[in-house]
């Protein structure tokens, strides 16, 4: 049993492995059954890994040596270094348990598509699965960046593995392309660390980057940007309302749920064990983060495709994680280490939280989509009739990510406040920026599931042959939702997860036991403390509830919506969601109106311009004397630069 | 222990109890107002009273959330009760509970227009859209407010931050006029009673509420603007309890005749009006956070 244990951390990537080769024999719907059962199994082990690494705070440490390629290359790059310590054990846990549920899911939920493509998609599906796991547990740069670009491919392949669909393929490219872009930032970023800071070594272990050094600030800034683009920070965010719509819904759970938050952990390394956590740092995370969550806010609440508006959501959501990751290091920079600490629990909390609500309604958009075909919220509606038990998930899923007490939404968000308003000066009025769009966020949630779930009915003309999605596609969701109302209601479950992450970080570790005692102490007695009033609350509601109950039963009215007295059409009885909000809306023209001014200049100008340049250069590659001047000149700068360095 | 338990159970008993009877004052305000000799005092109970006799009447349709609206909506708003200071301080308090009572506030509200957009009618659901749309800004100012407070007390905790002791710095005294605008918009009065409405909207968002739901929602009405009412008061009623005990009660009805006489005088925003106006009051706040982080 022990040996067992001691090499889990190898059975995912066997299991995933394995189906990854037999998808390339297999094809059409065999191939999705065997990837999702594959998959499950694989998420299985990495849960039994995390809580293996996180209660019982086991750490894995393996170092394969691989034969070197040539004997130019240093032998560092030829070795594979797997350190699962608390901080990947956090994520692994994130990995498998979204990763469970959504394969659960695919069972089903790809029966939709025709057989051509299934093929590949169950490929790349275990094989996003796998590099997202090994991204995390892999403790050397190089590596990371391997598995990362893994990443990107073949979640890029599963965004568009509707080869037919123009638009898939289109948001499938666009995707593909900003991240490439990203990840030359991470390699630049990469090389100037492995070159300057760690001595041509890749480990984690040794990197130390001295931020005032200017190339140092470099690296940090091409790191940052690198990562800041996988996940969707402002103004990198226009992939992802575009990808996420076209992927299979459960991919999108997966994207949102999961593989926006694997940039978040590599921030947490490079800001907490690389470089120590430095005040400019912080200003400019945390400034990012604010940024990045309302422009997520203002636009998700004008979206009228479901997909898109929780792809939106997403957005804003990760921008309250940076923003408590920027203020975590500001306070800590100011020596601040109890709030320090606060700040960051509350970011991680928040994060496995938004992986739960924001997965379970991806799903539940999905089973909007297996069952209607429909993803268009002005068509929409009246769904709870007919779908009760995603509606129920829905809605809570919604209540727990408009931060309704008590469920974990609520919760974390809390946490986060509490270290933004005590920190005083930006931090704080960041504070009042989030409280602000955390009520955009509930308008968008109302939109969302009152659009799509209780409105009337009369529009949809397919309405009588809609059925309850199946039971494989209704247990995950609904487990999710079971997971948002018991992270909220037990904080003491994500504290013993959480809590081992943020100590073991580096500098935690290093601050007096005291420090951490009071911040420990605080939030183990604020969650408890909390739940004081909300007990009291439900010993108002409860028997409010049964006195309902109990009293209205017998001898209620049943009537029709009332119009004014007159017979109105039914089908006139319609409240569009495009007319959502129109009033908030015209109040925030000059928003609007300036963010799509920026695209225009930044996403369609700039790149025109950048063309025509390069296309009235291309022809001069032909005449070899201005071809040989230019090497010259570029020559002359590296040997200029690697002088200066 | 045992005063703590009776000075929670004499701020909810005084405040379920005194909500509806300060509507019922400030009704024979407005109507001596009016040159008339208006309904007693306990008018307002008898009306609750008789709805909650009436039995609730159900649109045809799954309407659970519907249902539940009114309910949740009142029990957020009784959860207020046991956290900020009312006749006495509130005994309940830790550290952030003054985030936890803005998103029960903020909450209570979602619950309402959940169930009202879900009686699916058109005029409940542009109703309900107003109100959202106000409520943004709302919070927006609020938080703003908060913002102010939190920086020039330096507490979380609702009974350190209440009363604020002087010497009061010219942005926090602005921050609390402020909220006693805000606490106005808030309470749902004439120029920005936008969400029923009744002339255009004949009821707006609690158009398809009858009987027990519509007399839950009015109860839980008048409980909302006392809490608003109250947050404001708690901004220079000191908490010595020989002091508050009379003090709080006189004050509470003053204000609430005030913002009734105010009422009586106002005619109805139109919605972009409101709207434009909250916009002014949120960029006035605005300015006066980053004074107070500035530190004037």
């Amino acid at each position: 049993m022990l040996s067992i244990l001691n090499q889990i951390f190898f059975y995912p990537i066997l299991v995933l492995s394995l189906s990854i080769l037999t998808t390339c024999f297999i094809k059409g719907r065999l191939a999705v059954k065997i990837s999702s059962i594959l998959a499950s199994i694989a998420c299985v082990f990495m849960l039994i890994l995390s809580i293996n690494v996180l209660i019982y705070s086991n750490t894995y440490t393996q170092t394969y040596v691989l034969r070197s390629f040539s004997p130019i290359v240093s032998e560092n790059f030829a070795i594979f270094r797997i350190n699962i310590d608390n901080l990947s054990g956090l994520f692994v846990f994130v990995i498998g348990l979204i990763g469970f549920l959504t394969s659960i899911y695919s069972y089903k939920y790809m029966d939709r598509y025709s057989a051509e493509h299934l093929g590949f998609y169950s490929f790349n599906y275990s094989l996003f699965l796998l590099s997202m796991y090994m991204a995390v547990i892999v403790s050397d740069l190089f590596w990371f960046i391997v598995f990362w670009e893994l990443m990107t491919l073949s979640s890029q392949f599963l965004v568009s593995f509707e080869k037919e669909k123009r638009k898939a393929l289109w948001a499938g490219y666009k995707y593909f392309a900003i991240t490439k872009i990203g990840s030359e930032f991470l390699i630049a970023g990469t090389l100037i660390i492995i070159v300057l800071f760690n001595n041509y070594d890749t480990s984690y272990l040794g990197i130390k980057i001295d931020s005032l050094h200017p190339l140092g600030f470099l690296a940090i800034l091409f790191f940052f940007i690198g990562l800041a683009i996988k996940s969707a920070i402002t103004p990198f965010h226009s992939w992802l309302p575009d990808a996420h719509p076209e992927a299979p819904s459960h991919v999108s759970a997966l994207l949102s749920g999961v593989m926006i938050k694997i940039p978040v952990y590599m921030m947490i390394r490079l800001f907490y064990m690389f470089t120590s956590p430095s005040i400019i740092w912080g200003v400019i995370v945390s400034t990012v983060g604010v940024i990045t969550i309302i422009i997520g806010a203002l636009y998700g609440l004008i979206q009228t495709d479901t997909k898109r508006l929780l792809a939106y959501s997403s957005i804003e959501q990760i921008g309250y994680i940076i923003l408590g990751l920027g203020t975590s290091i500001i306070l800590y920079s100011e020596k601040l280490y109890v709030l320090s600490l606060i700040a960051l629990f509350g970011t991680l909390y928040h994060l496995i939280n938004h992986a739960l609500y924001k997965s379970a309604l991806f799903l539940t958009a999905g089973s909007v989509v297996y069952s209607t075909g429909s993803r268009d919220m002005n068509k929409l509606g009246g769904l709870a009739k007919y779908m009760p038990y995603t509606s129920i998930a829905a809605l809570i899923a919604s209540l727990a990510i408009m931060g309704i007490p008590p469920l974990n939404g609520f919760m974390s968000k809390w946490t986060l406040y509490c270290s933004f308003f005590s920190a005083g000066g930006l931090p704080l009025i960041y504070g009042v920026f989030a409280l602000f769009a955390s009520s955009i966020t509930a308008s968008m949630f109302i939109k969302y599931y009152t659009t799509v779930f209780t409105r009337s009915t009369h529009r949809m003309k397919i309405n009588e042959n809609i059925k309850e999605a199946p039971l494989t596609m209704l247990i995950p969701q609904l487990s999710l939702v079971l997971l948002c109302i018991s992270f909220g209601l037990l904080p003491i479950i994500p504290y013993k997860i959480i809590l081992p992450a943020i100590t073991r970080i580096e500098p935690f570790e290093n601050i007096f036991e005291n420090t951490i005692h009071v911040g420990i102490g605080f939030i183990k007695y604020a969650n408890v403390s909390m739940l004081y009033p909300l007990i009291l609350l439900l010993a108002v509601t409860i028997p409010l509830l049964v006195l309902a109950i109990l009293t209205s039963s017998p001898n209620r009215i049943e009537y029709d919506v009332w119009t004014c007295g007159s017979r109105i059409d039914k089908r006139l009885i319609h409240y569009p969601a495009q007319s959502y909000f129109k009033e908030f809306r015209e109040n925030f023209t000059e928003f609007y109106d300036s963010s799509s001014k920026l695209y225009n200049l930044f996403v369609v100008r700039i790149p025109r311009i950048t063309q025509k340049i390069l296309l009235s250069i291309c022809p001069k590659s032909e005449d070899p004397s201005y071809m040989f001047t230019l090497t010259i000149i570029v020559l002359i700068l590296i040997v200029i630069l690697l002088r200066w360095v | 222990m045992m005063n703590e338990v009776i000075y929670l159970i004499a701020n909810m008993c005084f405040a379920l109890i005194m909500a509806p009877l300060i509507d019922g004052i400030e009704r024979k305000v407005k109507a001596r107002i009016q040159n008339r000799k208006g309904p007693s005092i306990f008018q307002t109970w008898y009306d609750l009273i008789k709805m909650f006799r009436k039995p609730s009447g159900i649109t045809g349709r799954p309407a659970t959330l519907y249902k539940l609206g009114p309910l949740l909506y009142f029990s957020y708003l009784s959860a207020i009760l046991l956290l900020i200071p009312l006749l006495f301080y509130s005994p309940l308090s830790f550290i952030g509970d003054i985030i936890l009572v803005i998103y029960l506030l903020a909450s209570s509200r979602i619950f309402l227009m959940l169930g009202s957009i879900s009686s699916t009618n058109p005029y409940s659901i542009i109703g309900s859209n107003r109100e959202i749309s106000l409520s943004i800004f709302e919070e927006l100012a609020i938080a703003e407010i908060l913002g102010i407070i939190i920086l020039s007390t330096n507490s979380l905790l609702i009974n350190n931050i209440f009363p604020a002791v002087p010497p009061v710095k010219a942005t926090l005294l602005l921050a609390l006029i402020l909220l006693g605008i805000v606490s106005y918009i808030e309470n749902q009065r004439l120029p920005f009673e936008l969400g029923e409405a009744e002339p255009e909207l004949s009821g707006g968002s609690v158009l398809e509420y009858t009987g027990k739901e519509l007399g839950l929602f009015y109860y839980s009405q008048y409980i909302r603007r006392l809490i608003y009412i109250s947050i404001f008061l708690d901004t220079f009623i000191p908490q010595t309890i020989w002091i508050r005990i009379w003090l709080y009660p006189i004050c509470l009805i003053l204000v609430s005749m005030l913002f009734g006489v105010v009422e009586a005088l106002m005619g109805r925003y139109r919605i972009d009006h409101a709207l434009s106006f909250l916009k002014k009051t949120t960029l006035i706040g605005g300015v006066l956070l980053i004074a107070a982080v500035i530190g004037l």
